[in-house]
């Protein structure tokens, strides 16, 4: 168990990056998705500023934001192509297609 | 217990004592016994008979067929409602277990780890004893994290401004109207958008209006405070641009397009990206030639607490800071509308 | 005395504070249409910061610090009804089933309601 309960910034940081990982696979709407992947960057934020990374301080948000931002283009662009957010109706569709 | 058998008759001891007892068949007697019982079963076939056998056989055939659909139906019906809901509740289940044992191996790191704050850890090694104590000295800057990411480590954030201004391309690549093509479909795409626009948008909201009369100003100032006051500070490049960005949507949403484009059209995003990242670049990327060292600017250090003090830094903070602003204002609008 | 009796005003102003914030989460969480939600949302929202904000300039003095609060307190008042005025329009705008459930009044005559 060692230093579990002394490090409780890093433990905390990881169960959320957990908690953000099973909201990633859990949920079949798109935007649930984006969600959970959002909460693990958070995660890593507090892991890093526990960790003491002095240098760098605002460089990890300014690449959340531009990873948010991409997948909420594709997001958009897969509604407008399908219509509809869910991502198992997407892939049966995508599969009638191509057969 | 054993099975009881009630034939012991014709068990085979008996049956080898009755052979026995007749003499003993010989081989060639029964196989011509069994040509000529053979031999009865060739009859010649009418030709209704035929008839018959193949319409009965049809008729099985058809049969045969109709039982194979329904249990092909059943089977696929049950795929799609009870399967696919067993097969989501097996998913969830293996996904939940998943996580716990990727928390599980990362939580026996953390209990690995060292202390936290401890005086003995990996990283409190000696490259940040030295930015903390000739930080100021040798940057000039009073806010060592802005000196630390902006002087030594400069490289760095030229990495960071670059991915920002990816990332704006690529979802202008993915969500812009097309330039090229037909102009029947472009002018029917955009006159989609711009529906899309005035039904979802407010324009010309009178208290949006007022309210935003009043606080675009004060945002735009306190950016540029905080975007100028970055090595003094707290703030620097991407706080004062990310407030500036904020302040540039605000003005966008109260006045509508019409009033925005008379100061910030795509070519405007253009210029000041292109020249803000190239000053960036131009100051600093030669850093990967020199193993992270860099040459003299040229611009005096200056004291402490001036604003025009630590030499490049502040260029550097305000060409980072108009690279967040653009890249903000045009995820927004490509968001909104997919033009600028 | 004055330490305790002011300690004792900014844990009321405090907690009173909490309480509107409480229940305005509440009611964000127990309401059935999109505009009975916004409503608790944004009225809870400003009285509720005022009176921590209020809380906390008593416990700590008057100052330079606490004048910053106060004018927190102001931007925040600018901002947050305008937030939830653009936002119960456009579900006034975009929501097609709104007339069966509450009386809307249309803006050309502001007399006139048009009854569910």
């Amino acid at each position: 168990m060692g230093n579990l309960f002394n490090n409780y910034e890093e433990a905390c940081a990881i169960i959320l990056f957990g908690i953000g990982f099973t909201t990633l696979l859990l949920h079949r709407n798109m935007i649930k998705k984006i969600i959970g992947f959002s909460m693990m960057d958070s995660a890593i934020y507090l892991f890093l500023a526990a960790k003491g990374y002095i240098a760098g301080r605002k460089a990890p948000i300014v690449v959340s934001v531009s990873v948010t931002a991409l997948m909420l283009a594709l997001t958009v662009r897969l509604y407008r192509r399908y219509h509809t957010l869910d991502i198992d109706e997407i892939t049966m569709q995508a599969r009638r297609e191509e057969a | 217990m054993a099975k009881q058998r009630n034939d012991y008759e014709n068990s085979w001891f008996p049956r080898l004592q009755r052979w026995i007892a007749q003499g003993g068949t010989r081989l060639s007697d029964q196989m011509t016994e069994e040509l000529s019982e053979a031999s009865d079963a060739h009859r010649v076939l009418s030709a209704e008979d035929v008839a018959r056998r193949e319409v009965e056989q049809a008729v099985h055939q058809l049969e045969i067929q109709e039982h194979e659909a329904a249990l092909y139906e059943r089977a696929h019906q049950w795929g799609r409602t009870k399967g696919a809901k067993l097969i989501r509740a097996f998913y969830a289940v293996l996904a939940v277990l998943m996580c716990v044992s990727v928390i599980a191996v990362l939580l026996t790191t953390v209990s690995n780890l060292p202390s936290f704050g401890g005086e003995n850890n990996p990283i409190n090694n000696e490259v940040s004893q030295r930015y903390i104590e000739k930080g100021l000295q040798e940057t000039g800057a009073v806010n060592i994290v802005a000196g630390m990411i902006l002087d030594y480590r400069a490289f760095d954030t030229l990495g960071e401004s670059h991915v920002l201004f990816i990332a704006a391309c690529a979802v202008m690549i993915l969500l812009r109207l097309s330039d090229s093509g037909d102009p029947r479909q472009l002018s029917r795409e955009r006159m989609e958008a711009e529906a899309n626009d005035r039904l979802y948008e407010p324009k010309n909201d009178i208290i949006l209006q007022r309210v935003a009369g009043i606080l675009v100003p004060i945002i735009m100032l306190f950016g540029v405070y905080v975007l100028f006051n970055g090595h003094l500070g707290p703030g620097g490049g991407f706080s004062g641009g990310a407030v500036i960005g904020a302040g540039l949507i605000l003005y966008l949403n109260a006045y509508g397009f019409a009033a925005t484009e008379r100061f910030f059209t795509i070519k405007t995003f253009r210029a000041v990206s292109f020249i803000a990242l190239a000053f960036y670049a131009l100051a600093k990327s030669y850093s990967f030639f020199c193993g992270a060292n860099h040459l003299n600017s040229g611009i005096g250090l200056g004291t402490p607490g001036d604003i025009f003090s630590s030499g490049l830094i502040l260029y550097l903070n305000i060409a980072v800071g108009m690279v967040v602003a653009c890249t903000m204002y045009a995820f927004y609008t490509l968001f909104r509308k997919g033009d600028m | 005395m004055l330490e305790w009796l002011r300690f004792v005003i900014a844990a009321l102003l405090i907690l009173a504070g909490l309480c509107f914030v409480i229940s305005s989460v509440v009611g964000v969480y127990r309401f059935k249409y999109v505009l009975n939600r916004m409503h608790a949302a944004a009225l809870g929202d400003t009285l509720g910061i005022l009176l921590i904000v209020l809380g906390l300039v008593v416990k700590g003095g008057l100052s330079l610090t606490s004048c910053k609060a106060l004018l927190l307190v102001v931007l925040w008042w600018l901002s947050s009804p305008v937030a939830s005025h653009l936002i119960s329009r456009l579900e006034v705008t975009t929501n097609q089933h709104l007339e069966e459930n509450m009386a809307v009044k249309t803006e050309s005559d502001p007399h006139k309601e048009v009854e569910a």
